[in-house]
């Protein structure tokens, strides 16, 4: 007959502790075989068995060897460290190498490209030309003078000549 | 108070503050009365001696690409901010007067008659100029010894 789940819990602490008969620890483990929720009792109390143990283990240390077991722990857990930073270095490396890739690289240099040419459109004397020239927009002269409207474009300022009566063109 | 009730209170409330004080710039702004800064720099400009006046700053490679005189000297340098519709004048050499009356301002750009008047206060010169902030634009010809006069007339 097979057990019920409560019953091999029962069973459980012996069974790691390679107390039961034969015949009891073989049912456990065909009950283990088939039922997941024992098998997570059966590795925590593992676990805690493990625990235990290294608890003894340091309660058992002589003095000397104490004094080295946290600078040895210290010095796995920063193993273990480094370990995660190579880790997270190879991961930066391949998100680079997965920006590079052309799909990628070449919207991203089309865009960067585009917007410097733009700038530097903006820049030009031409644009600033057509958008910002200064302007004559209407010229006379005067009872007693002549006067003439000199633009050259391209950015220049325009001149406005006076030609006073008597005066000769400069 | 459930958080239903008070959000759009909140909101209202905010949006309220917000275009009171939308209006509160807006009116501040409307009472400013628009100025434009004008520079007017006097030049001599001959072919006696060689030589441009370092106080002429900008404007003197701007006269070097558009006249071909081998002297420019600052004799005066003027600047004021006129409102609209505000004439502002300047003395020039030989009695004459340079007077810029602002007739519209917009977005750095403004609008200016200028006028060049003589000795007896004729006008040489009447013009409308539309001058962008940190554009020049140059009035020269009237005689004065050894060379003429130049006006750089800018904006800022």
């Amino acid at each position: 007959m097979k057990w019920t789940c409560d019953e091999v819990t029962r069973q459980l602490e012996p069974y790691v502790d390679g107390e039961l008969e034969v015949s009891a620890r073989e049912r456990v483990q065909t009950h283990l075989g088939g039922c997941e929720r024992c098998r997570g009792a059966e590795g925590a109390l593992r676990d805690l068995g493990a625990a235990v143990r290294a608890a003894d283990a340091y309660a058992a240390l002589t003095p000397d060897e104490a004094g080295a077991f946290w600078p040895a722990v210290r010095g796995r857990i920063r193993e273990a460290e480094a370990i995660r930073e190579r880790r997270g270095l190879a991961a930066i490396v391949r998100a680079l190498a997965q920006a590079l890739r052309p799909a990628i690289l070449v919207p991203a240099l089309a865009a960067f490209l585009g917007l410097i040419l733009g700038v530097g459109l903006l820049r030009t004397e031409y644009l600033v030309d057509k958008a910002e020239a200064a302007e004559v927009q209407s010229l006379e002269g005067g009872p007693t003078s002549t006067v003439m409207l000199i633009q050259e474009g391209r950015g220049k300022p325009p001149v406005i000549w006076i030609f006073e009566d008597g005066a000769g063109a400069n | 108070m459930p958080a239903t009730r008070w959000w759009p209170r909140l909101g209202l409330r905010g949006a309220g503050l917000f275009i009171l004080l939308l209006g509160l710039l807006v009116a501040a702004r409307g009472g400013e009365a628009a100025t434009v800064a004008i520079r007017a720099q006097v030049v001599l400009a001959s072919n006696q001696g060689t030589g441009t006046d370092d106080r002429l700053g900008a404007v003197a490679k701007q006269l070097g690409e558009a006249f071909k005189y081998s002297r420019y000297e600052l004799v005066a340098s003027y600047a004021g901010t006129p409102q609209v519709a505000q004439a502002w004048q300047a003395s020039l050499p030989g009695g004459r007067t340079l007077e810029v009356t602002p007739t519209a301002i917009a977005e750095g750009t403004a609008v200016l008659q200028v006028r060049v008047l003589g000795p007896k206060g004729e006008p040489l010169m009447n013009s409308s100029v539309r001058l962008p902030a940190g554009r020049t634009v140059f009035i020269g010809g009237p005689p004065q010894s050894p060379g003429v006069l130049i006006i750089a007339l800018s904006t800022s």
